[in-house]
C-alpha cells in the first residue's frame, strides 16, 4: 500500500530569518521587493529581480488579498528546487493599491514551475494554518521573528494557568539611547507607532522612558499648562523651531527618569490592575536593571482575549 | 512631595529613635518649666507645644498627626476647654487664607501666571544678569500679592524650563529666587501665614504693612538680589553667555505667544483693591477692626466660585491645601493655651528680666531669636509662640516695632537654613525632582545666613530708625471687650495662679485675643 502523502506544513519552507516585522506603511511592491530581496539572501538560487517583477505581475493580474489583513503574492519560477516563503508583518499596513486596501500579514510564495500543483498545496496549508482570526490578529501584533515564527508553527498556545508578565511580554521592544537625538525618537514615535519607549544604556540598562506626550510636551511649555482654557491662544506655532534644533536635543534631555518597572514574574492579574489604575500603556519588566521585556496594553489585551 | 520622601524615608528603627527622643525632651521641657515657677497645666501646654516644635523638626510629615494628639492631652488634661480651643483657633485666619488659595486657583486657571512668565521671557533685549534680576525681584513681589509658596512654585518652574533651553544646572537661581522669595513674603500681610497671624494680632491694617513693611522689604530685597547675584556671579556669567548664544542664534526661549490676561488681572485687582480698602470699609460699615480684611479674600472667593461654578468644587478640593491650614488650626490652639495657662506670661516676665524695656535691645533680641528659631522651626510656629509674648510686652512697652521685628526675624529668618520656611522646602523639593540635583546643607547654610543677616541688618537699621515715628496700635486685645465666657475661662486651669505671668501684673484671661 502506498503510503499517505505527508500533509505540507508552512514550517517545512519558512525558516524564521525570512520573517520581517515591522514593515511600516510601505507600498506593496516595495514590501514584495524586500522579502524577495531577503530570500534572495539568505535561499537564494533565482534571479531576483526576475522574481520580483513575476509576483508583481501576478498581482496586477488578480490580487493576491484573500482576506481583510493578509495577502499571499506569489509567483512560480524556473529552476526553483523547492519552494520558497517570506511573510512580512506590518503594525501600520502595508497598502495594497489594487484593493485599495491595507495589509498586515504578507506571506511571498515562491514555487517551482516545475512542480505546479506545489502552490496549491502551499496555499492549502497557510490558509488552514491561518484560519483562525485570532491567530491573524496575534501574528499582526507580533514584534519579533521568532514570535511570529512560533505562532506560525505551533498556532496558539493555551493560556498557562498562572499567567505571569512574562507570557506577555514583547521580548524585543523598540528601544532608544540616551545619547539618540530628537529625531530618532520622533522616528521612533511616529514612523514604528510607538507610545511608550524604554530609553537604555550600552550594557541594556533600563536609563528612563519616553512617552509620545513628552514629545508634545517639548514644545508645550509647562506654564501654558497651568491654564484651564487655552482656546483663545490662536498663534502657537511652536514645532518649527523644535524641528529645526531635533539634531541639537538628545532623548535624555526630555526622558523620564523616574519610572517602575516590574518583574516578569509578576502575576499577569498585576499588571491589569496596574493598566486600569495607574493608567499606564506600557510596563517594563526589568531583572536587576536590566530590560527583559515589556507589556503594553494592547498586546495584553490582544494576547488575553483574542487568544 | 517631601512629605511623601520623608514618610518612605524613616526606618522603623529612627522612627522609634526620633519617637522617643520627642517624648523625652517634651515631658522633660515639662518638667524643667516647674523651675520657672509654672504649675501643672502650664507644664502640660509647654510640653505639648515643645512636641509640637520637635515634631516639625523630627516627622514633619506626622506634623498634624502630632498636633491632633497635642490638643487631645490638652484637652483631656484640663489644660484648654473647648470653647477657647475654637477661640484660639483663629478660625478667622485659616478662611482667610482658605480665600486666598481659592483666588490663586482662579488665577493660575485664568492664565495670570501664565503671563507673568511669558512677560518676564518675553523682555526685549533680555540678558541673562536682567534675566535674574527681574526673576527674582518678580518672585518677590508676586509672594506679596499671594503667597511664598505660590509665588516660587511659579518662578521655579520658569527657571527650570530657561535652565532647560540654555542646558545649565538651575540650582544658583533657584537658590537667588528662593531667597528673594521669602524677604518679598513679609512686604504684606499675604506674604506669608505669619503675616497675616501677626497682622490681627497686633492689630496692623494693610496700610499699615505697605507703609512700614513694604519699605524695608524692598530695601532688604535690593540688598539680598544684589548680594546673591555677586555670590553666584560665576553662574551669572555663564547664564550670560549661554543666553547670548542662543538669542544670536535665533533661537527663543519659549514659543512667543499672546496669554489672554485680562480677566484674572481684574480677580487679582479687586481682591487687592478690597485688602488694601478694607481700613476705610470698616469705619463706613463700622466694624471691628481687620474684619473687612479677614472676609475679603472670602467675598472675592465667593464671587468667582459663582461665575466659574464649573470649577468650584475644584477649587475647594485641589487649591486648598487642607492639610497645612488643619496643622495651622491647632499649632495656634496650641500657642493659645500657652497664653491661656499663663505661660506667656510667665515667659514674658523672664523676658523682660533679661532683657529690660528697651527697645533698642528687645528689637534686635527678637529679630534675632526668630530669625534663628525660624531657620529650624516652621516659622508659623515660631511666631505663634512668640506673638502672646510680644502681647505682654505690649503692656509695658510699644509694641509695633517688636511686631515688625518679630516678623523680619520670622520671614528673613526662613533664609537660612534649606528647611528654613515651606519656599525652601517646595522649591528643593522641585529642584530635586526636575534636575535630579541636591543642595548641601552648608552650601545653603553659607549664603542663606549671609543674606539674612543683611536682611535682618537692614530691617533692624529701619525699625531702630523708625521705631520712633511708629504709632502705637490699640490692638485688638485691648479693644476686644471680655469674652462672655471669660467667666468660665477665670475659673480654667492656670489661670488664678499664672505663676511668673504676674510678675507684669497679667491676667492671662483678660488679654485674649478675639481675630
Amino acid at each position: 500500500m502506498a503510503a499517505a502523502a505527508r500533509e505540507i506544513k508552512v514550517s517545512d519552507y519558512l525558516a524564521e530569518g525570512n520573517i520581517l516585522c515591522r514593515m511600516g506603511n510601505i507600498p506593496a511592491h516595495e514590501a514584495v521587493d524586500r522579502l524577495v530581496s531577503l530570500l534572495f539572501m539568505h535561499v537564494g538560487g533565482f534571479d531576483r529581480q526576475g522574481a520580483i517583477d513575476s509576483v508583481m505581475e501576478r498581482e496586477q493580474l488578480d490580487s493576491t488579498v484573500l482576506i481583510e489583513g493578509l495577502a499571499l503574492p506569489h509567483a512560480r519560477m524556473d529552476g526553483l528546487q523547492q519552494p520558497m516563503v517570506a511573510v512580512g508583518l506590518s503594525h501600520e499596513g502595508v497598502y495594497f493599491p489594487e484593493n485599495n486596501e491595507l495589509v498586515r500579514i504578507l506571506i511571498l510564495v515562491l514555487t517551482p514551475k516545475s512542480d505546479p500543483s506545489a502552490y496549491l498545496k502551499l496555499v492549502s496549508a497557510i490558509s488552514k494554518s491561518l484560519s483562525e482570526e485570532s491567530l491573524r490578529l496575534r501574528l499582526g501584533l507580533c514584534d519579533t521573528p521568532s514570535e511570529a515564527y512560533a505562532l506560525l508553527t505551533a498556532g496558539v498556545r493555551g493560556i498557562p494557568a498562572h499567567l505571569v508578565a512574562r507570557d506577555l511580554m514583547n521580548a524585543q521592544p523598540v528601544t532608544v539611547r540616551e545619547e539618540d537625538d530628537l529625531a530618532t525618537a520622533i522616528s521612533a514615535f511616529c514612523v514604528q507607532r510607538q507610545m511608550d519607549i524604554p530609553v537604555v544604556d550600552e550594557t541594556g540598562d533600563i536609563r528612563g522612558v519616553l512617552a509620545i506626550e513628552d514629545l508634545l510636551h517639548l514644545s508645550l511649555p509647562e506654564h501654558f499648562l497651568w491654564m484651564e482654557d487655552l482656546t483663545p491662544i490662536v498663534n502657537f506655532q511652536p514645532f518649527a523651531e523644535l524641528l529645526r534644533k531635533d539634531h541639537e536635543t538628545k532623548v535624555a534631555d526630555f526622558m523620564r527618569d523616574r519610572f517602575t518597572t516590574m518583574d516578569p514574574e509578576t502575576p499577569a492579574i498585576q499588571l491589569a490592575k496596574d493598566f486600569l489604575k495607574s493608567g499606564v500603556r506600557q510596563i517594563m519588566l526589568a531583572e536587576n536593571d536590566k530590560l527583559i521585556g515589556v507589556v503594553n496594553v494592547q498586546n495584553f489585551v490582544a494576547q488575553l482575549f483574542w487568544a | 512631595m517631601a512629605e511623601a520622601e520623608e514618610t518612605t524615608g524613616i526606618s522603623a528603627g529612627q522612627f522609634i529613635r526620633r519617637l522617643l527622643l520627642l517624648l523625652g525632651l517634651s515631658v522633660g521641657v515639662g518638667f524643667a518649666s516647674r523651675l520657672l515657677g509654672m504649675e501643672v497645666h502650664q507644664q502640660v501646654a509647654t510640653a505639648v507645644f515643645f512636641s509640637i516644635i520637635l515634631g516639625s523638626l523630627f516627622f514633619w510629615a506626622f506634623r498634624l498627626a502630632i498636633a491632633f494628639l497635642g490638643i487631645g492631652i490638652l484637652i483631656v488634661t484640663n489644660s484648654l476647654n473647648i470653647p477657647h480651643f475654637v477661640e484660639a483657633a483663629a478660625l478667622p485666619v485659616i478662611l482667610f487664607l482658605v480665600g486666598m488659595m481659592i483666588i490663586v486657583g482662579a488665577l493660575r486657571d485664568l492664565g495670570f501666571f501664565t503671563w507673568i512668565v511669558q512677560g518676564i521671557i518675553s523682555i526685549p533685549n533680555i540678558t541673562g544678569r536682567k534675566f535674574v534680576m527681574v526673576t527674582a525681584v518678580a518672585s518677590a513681589l508676586l509672594a506679596c500679592a499671594v503667597d511664598e509658596v505660590t509665588s516660587i512654585i511659579f518662578i521655579a518652574t520658569l527657571i527650570f524650563q530657561v535652565c532647560q533651553r540654555l542646558k545649565l544646572s538651575p540650582t544658583p537661581y533657584i537658590i537667588i529666587c528662593v531667597l528673594c522669595t521669602n524677604v518679598g513674603s513679609a512686604g504684606t500681610m499675604m506674604g506669608n501665614p505669619v503675616g497675616i497671624f501677626i497682622g490681627t494680632q497686633a492689630g496692623f491694617s494693610f496700610e499699615d504693612f505697605i507703609y512700614w513693611a513694604f519699605p524695608i522689604m524692598l530695601v532688604s530685597l535690593a540688598a539680598t538680589v544684589a548680594l546673591t547675584m555677586f555670590w553666584y556671579r560665576r553662574e551669572m556669567d555663564e547664564f550670560q553667555e549661554r543666553l547670548k548664544e542662543r538669542m544670536d542664534r535665533n533661537l527663543s526661549l519659549v514659543p512667543k505667544v499672546k496669554v489672554p490676561y485680562k480677566r484674572s488681572l481684574f480677580v487679582l485687582g479687586f481682591t487687592l483693591v478690597m485688602i488694601a480698602s478694607h481700613h476705610q470699609l470698616e469705619h463706613a460699615f463700622g466694624l471691628g477692626p481687620n474684619s473687612m480684611l479677614l472676609v475679603a479674600p472670602l467675598i472675592c472667593a465667593g464671587v468667582i466660585m459663582i461665575v466659574r461654578r464649573q470649577r468650584a468644587r475644584y477649587y475647594v478640593e485641589h487649591e486648598v491645601d487642607w492639610w497645612t491650614l488643619l496643622f495651622f488650626m491647632l499649632l495656634f490652639a496650641i500657642a493659645g493655651t500657652l497664653e491661656y495657662t499663663g505661660v506667656t506670661g510667665v515667659l514674658a516676665g523672664h523676658f523682660v528680666k533679661v532683657f529690660g524695656h528697651d527697645q533698642r535691645v528687645l528689637i534686635p533680641v527678637i529679630m534675632a531669636t526668630t530669625a534663628i528659631g525660624s531657620a529650624f522651626v516652621d516659622n508659623v510656629v515660631f511666631v505663634a509662640a512668640f506673638a502672646p509674648v510680644i502681647k505682654e510686652l505690649g503692656r509695658t512697652v510699644a509694641a509695633t516695632p517688636l511686631w515688625w521685628a518679630l516678623l523680619f526675624g520670622a520671614c528673613f529668618g526662613g533664609n537660612i537654613t534649606l528647611i528654613g520656611s515651606t519656599a525652601n522646602i517646595v522649591a528643593l523639593g522641585m529642584l530635586e525632582k526636575q534636575s535630579r540635583s541636591t543642595v548641601r546643607f552648608l552650601d545653603w547654610l553659607k549664603i542663606g545666613a549671609l543674606s539674612s543677616l543683611l536682611a535682618c541688618l537692614i530691617a533692624w537699621g529701619m525699625l531702630a530708625a523708625l521705631h520712633s515715628y511708629m504709632p502705637e496700635k490699640s490692638t485688638a486685645v485691648r479693644e476686644a471687650p471680655v469674652p462672655a465666657e471669660a467667666g468660665h475661662a477665670a475659673a480654667a486651669p492656670g489661670t488664678h495662679e499664672s505663676g511668673g505671668g504676674s510678675s507684669i501684673g497679667l491676667d492671662p484671661v483678660a488679654e485674649r485675643v478675639s481675630i
